[in-house]
């Protein structure tokens, strides 16, 4: 390490180093062990003159601070990995749970395909859910009556009667209109 | 000595402390290590002034310092760092000696028993002069090594030191140029630092 960069931290730590070149100073600092070395022993002999030395060898703070430091940063980075396991078990055991309803119903026959699409024309979809069985059906009128904010109540289903078709899509649910028609038995 | 007028270069000094914080908040933890090395000497004194036990003054002044790095992006700047660390210190001191007072009984014994805490003040007695002797030789090396430097570079850095004038102020009072008085600076830390470097290995 070349005298003038120990003459620049000598003159840094006293606040008379030009500001251009503190910055890269402080990147030294923080880079060259040597360079800290004499930043510490400077601050020493300052401390000693201003008699502020500790009654204890303080300059074990340092190393400990640097310890304890380390310790936690790879306690923080096991919980990120134990969180980041958890979240895929918890997806596994979600999809698992998910296939066994689906070997389920494979084996009671209970599984609905819908009978026909008809793509008609932008982004509107029609349906055809008539072919349903009882608990699809039951379900789908639940689902479209939580998600419609213009659809109507539950009450107001129970008494309607008629249509038979649901058109899912974008262009379905006009604002102020009846919104996505609830399925009919 | 020439009378001068006094000019302590604290703005400056709080500016270079300022990089290291900013450098410190961009996640370098080695400009976070130049800091503690800068105030080790003074927050373990100021902290062994409440908490009298040298080894829990130790541990203290370190969660001191770990405080001081967990908060540090709160540190806004609005005062000195060390004004900051201070408060830090004095708080972490504090509860050290709240929770003393609150915990009495320590690893099953009764630290107001009067024979144990005998013993205790025997133990602590035991390693307080190693520690007090430590820091004494540290300062007798100094005080040698500065006694044997050139005059000029042992006033410059007393100068620096003691009376904390600005290198200008410093010029004036010795009679020689800015750049005269920080290669005397310089040369009389590099000196003494040399004297002391098996001290602080």
């Amino acid at each position: 390490m070349s005298d003038l960069l120990r003459e620049q931290l000598s003159s840094f730590m006293d606040g008379e180093l030009p500001a251009e070149e503190c910055e890269l100073l402080v990147k030294r600092i923080a880079a060259s062990g040597e360079l800290s070395d004499s930043w510490h022993a400077y601050h020493v002999i300052g401390d000693a003159l201003r008699d502020q030395l500790a009654p204890g060898s303080a300059q074990d703070l340092a190393p400990r601070v640097g310890r304890a430091l380390d310790e936690q940063r790879p306690r923080r980075r096991s919980l990120r990995r134990f969180g980041t396991v958890a979240a895929a078990v918890a997806v596994l055991g979600l999809a698992g749970l998910a296939g066994a309803l689906i070997s389920r119903q494979i084996g009671t026959g209970q599984v609905f395909t819908p009978g026909g699409v008809n793509h008609q024309g932008g982004d509107s979809v029609h349906v055809n859910w008539r072919q349903a069985p009882s608990p699809v059906r039951s379900e789908l009128n639940r689902y479209l009556l939580m998600h419609d904010p213009y659809g109507v109540t539950p009450q107001g289903l129970a008494s309607e009667n008629g249509s038979s078709t649901a058109t899912a899509g974008a262009a379905g649910g006009a604002p102020g209109g009846g919104g996505r028609e609830p399925y009919r038995h | 000595m020439t009378a001068v007028t006094a000019t302590v270069s604290g703005t400056s000094k709080a500016e270079a402390d300022r990089l290291l914080v900013e450098r410190v908040k961009a996640g370098d933890r080695a400009a976070f290590n130049a800091l503690v090395l800068k105030y080790q000497q003074r927050v373990l004194k100021l902290v062994s002034r409440y908490v009298r036990d040298p080894e829990e003054a130790m541990d203290v002044a370190q969660e001191v310092f770990i405080r001081a790095y967990r908060a540090i992006h709160g540190f806004r700047g609005d005062s000195a760092f060390y004004t900051w660390l201070y408060r830090i210190a004095v708080n972490a001191a504090k509860n050290a000696i709240g929770a003393a007072t609150r915990n009495p009984v320590e690893g099953g014994l009764d630290v107001d028993d009067p024979e144990l805490g005998e013993v205790q003040r025997k133990m602590t007695d035991v390693s307080s002069p190693e520690r007090l002797l430590y820091t004494e030789e540290l300062k007798q090396t100094i005080s040698s090594a500065i006694e044997e430097l050139p005059p000029e570079l042992r006033r410059a850095i007393l100068l620096r030191e003691i009376e904390g004038l600005s290198y200008e102020a410093i010029a004036e009072a010795m009679d020689c140029p800015v750049g005269t008085v920080r290669s005397r600076i310089f040369r009389a830390r590099d000196a003494i630092a040399k004297r002391i470097k098996p001290l602080l290995e």
